[in-house]
C-alpha cells in the first residue's frame, strides 16, 4: 500500500532532491516539486498548527494556510535557512495571528487526549483526558512567544537555535522564555482543580 | 561562577549541556537541584499531551486541497497575465488593421503586383508617421495603442485570437472609440467614392 505521507503523484524525478532542489524547481515553474514539498513537511506542520488550535478542523486550515503562504512567498526565500524551519515559521506565525484573532475554542477530549494506553481502566482514562485538557488550557494561557517556545521545543523537540529561528530571537531569549514557560505553566496547573 | 544557575544555565541543564563547573554546582547545591527537578516535572507533564494522528487518508486529502489552492493561485496568476498579453495583443491586432487600412488607403490604387511592391517599399515606416496621413489625433490614437506593446505582447499579436479585435475595441474609452470609428469612415468613404 502507498505510504500516505508520500506524494501519490507526478514528481517523478524529483523523489531524490532535497529540499532547496525543490524550491529552485518550483522556482523554475514545477509545480509537482511543491507537491513532494507538502508531502514532506505537512505532519510536522500540521501537529505545530494542532498545538495551537487544538482542534483538528482549524489545524488543518491553519496548515493548508501555511502551505499557500510558502507557495506566494517562495521567491523570498531564504536558504540560509532550512526550508522546515521556513515553514515551521510560517506555522507558527499563521497560527498565532489566528489563535489571537479568535476566542479559544471549547476543549473537545477526542481532539486532544494523552497518548492511548490500551491497559488503562476507563475510569484511568477520564482522569487522563482532564488531565490533558488541564495542561492545555495552561499551555494556551501562555504568552504568545512563551506558549510558541513550549510547543517547538517540548512536542517538536527542536533545537533553541533552531526556534530562535522560527520566532526571529536569539537563543539567549528562547531560552529566557522557555524557563518563564515552564514556571508559568507549573503555577498554571497548579491553580486548575 | 559560584552562585545558583541563572534560568538559562537551568535550560542547559534540562537539556544536558551544562558545562563542568556549573554542573559541579548543581551537584552540591539543593537550591538548584530542586528547581531543575521542577521545571523537568513541567515538560514531562507537558509531553504527555499528545497530537491525535488523523487517519491515514487525511494526509492524501490533506496534500490533495494543497495543491488545489496552489493550482488555483497558478491560474489566477497566469489569468492575469494572459489577461494582459490579450489585451496587448488586441490593442496591437487592432492598432495593425488601423495602419494597414489608413496605408491601403493614402498609397495609390496599385494597378499590378510590381506597382504594388513599389508603393510598399516607398510608403513611410511605423516610427515616420506619413505626411498624407488624415491627421495628427488620427495617428496619435494609432501609436498609442502600439506604444505600449512589449516584445511578449508584440509577438503575440502576430497570431491574434478569433474575436481579439473585438475585445480591444471594447478596451478603448469613448473618444478613441470615436475617433476610430471617424477615421474608419472617413477613409471607406475617399476609397468607395
Amino acid at each position: 500500500m502507498m505510504d500516505p505521507e508520500q506524494p501519490a503523484s507526478s514528481a517523478e524525478g524529483l523523489d531524490s532532491r532535497t529540499d532547496e532542489e525543490l524550491v529552485g524547481a518550483c522556482l523554475d515553474g514545477r509545480r509537482d516539486a511543491f507537491d513532494l514539498i507538502v508531502a514532506r513537511h505537512q505532519k510536522s506542520v500540521y501537529q505545530i498548527c494542532f498545538r495551537f488550535a487544538g482542534n483538528h478542523a482549524d489545524a488543518s486550515d491553519l496548515s493548508q494556510e501555511t502551505f499557500l503562504r510558502a507557495w506566494r512567498g517562495l521567491r523570498s526565500f531564504r536558504r540560509q535557512a532550512a526550508l522546515g524551519t521556513w515553514l515551521h515559521r510560517i506555522a507558527v506565525n499563521a497560527s498565532l495571528n489566528r489563535v489571537s484573532s479568535r476566542p479559544p475554542a471549547a476543549e473537545n477530549v477526542d481532539d486532544l487526549r494523552l497518548p492511548d494506553d490500551r491497559t488503562e481502566t476507563p475510569a484511568d482514562g477520564v482522569i487522563r483526558g482532564q488531565r490533558a485538557a488541564s495542561v492545555r488550557r495552561a499551555i494556551a494561557a501562555l504568552p504568545d512567544r512563551q506558549r510558541a517556545t513550549v510547543i517547538l521545543r517540548v512536542y517538536h523537540e527542536l533545537p533553541h537555535h533552531e526556534i530562535a529561528a522560527i520566532l526571529g530571537s536569539s537563543v539567549g531569549s528562547v531560552k529566557a522564555n522557555f524557563f518563564h514557560a515552564l514556571r508559568n505553566l507549573r503555577r498554571l496547573l497548579g491553580e486548575q482543580p | 561562577m559560584t552562585g545558583h544557575l541563572t534560568p538559562d544555565e537551568q535550560i542547559d541543564s534540562l537539556d544536558g549541556t551544562l558545562g563542568p563547573d556549573r554542573a559541579a554546582h548543581l551537584d552540591g547545591c539543593q537550591t538548584c537541584r530542586d528547581e531543575v527537578a521542577r521545571l523537568r516535572e513541567t515538560v514531562d507533564t507537558a509531553r504527555l499531551v499528545d497530537v491525535p494522528d488523523p487517519s491515514p487518508l487525511f494526509w492524501q486529502h490533506h496534500a490533495a486541497r494543497i495543491s488545489e489552492l496552489v493550482a488555483g493561485e497558478s491560474i489566477q496568476r497566469s489569468r492575469s497575465a494572459w489577461t494582459y498579453a490579450a489585451w496587448a495583443g488586441s490593442a496591437a491586432a487592432v492598432a495593425a488593421a488601423g495602419l494597414i487600412f489608413l496605408r491601403t488607403a493614402s498609397t495609390p490604387e496599385p494597378s499590378s503586383l510590381a506597382v504594388g511592391l513599389q508603393a510598399r517599399d516607398a510608403s513611410p515606416t511605423l516610427s515616420e508617421p506619413a505626411g498624407d496621413l488624415p491627421d495628427e489625433r488620427a495617428w496619435s490614437v494609432v501609436e498609442d495603442l502600439g506604444g505600449e506593446i512589449d516584445g511578449a505582447a508584440a509577438t503575440a499579436a502576430l497570431t491574434p485570437a478569433t474575436g481579439a479585435a473585438d475585445l480591444a475595441l471594447e478596451d478603448l474609452d469613448s473618444d478613441e472609440q470615436a475617433e476610430l470609428v471617424r477615421v474608419l469612415q472617413r477613409e471607406l468613404k475617399r476609397k468607395t467614392g
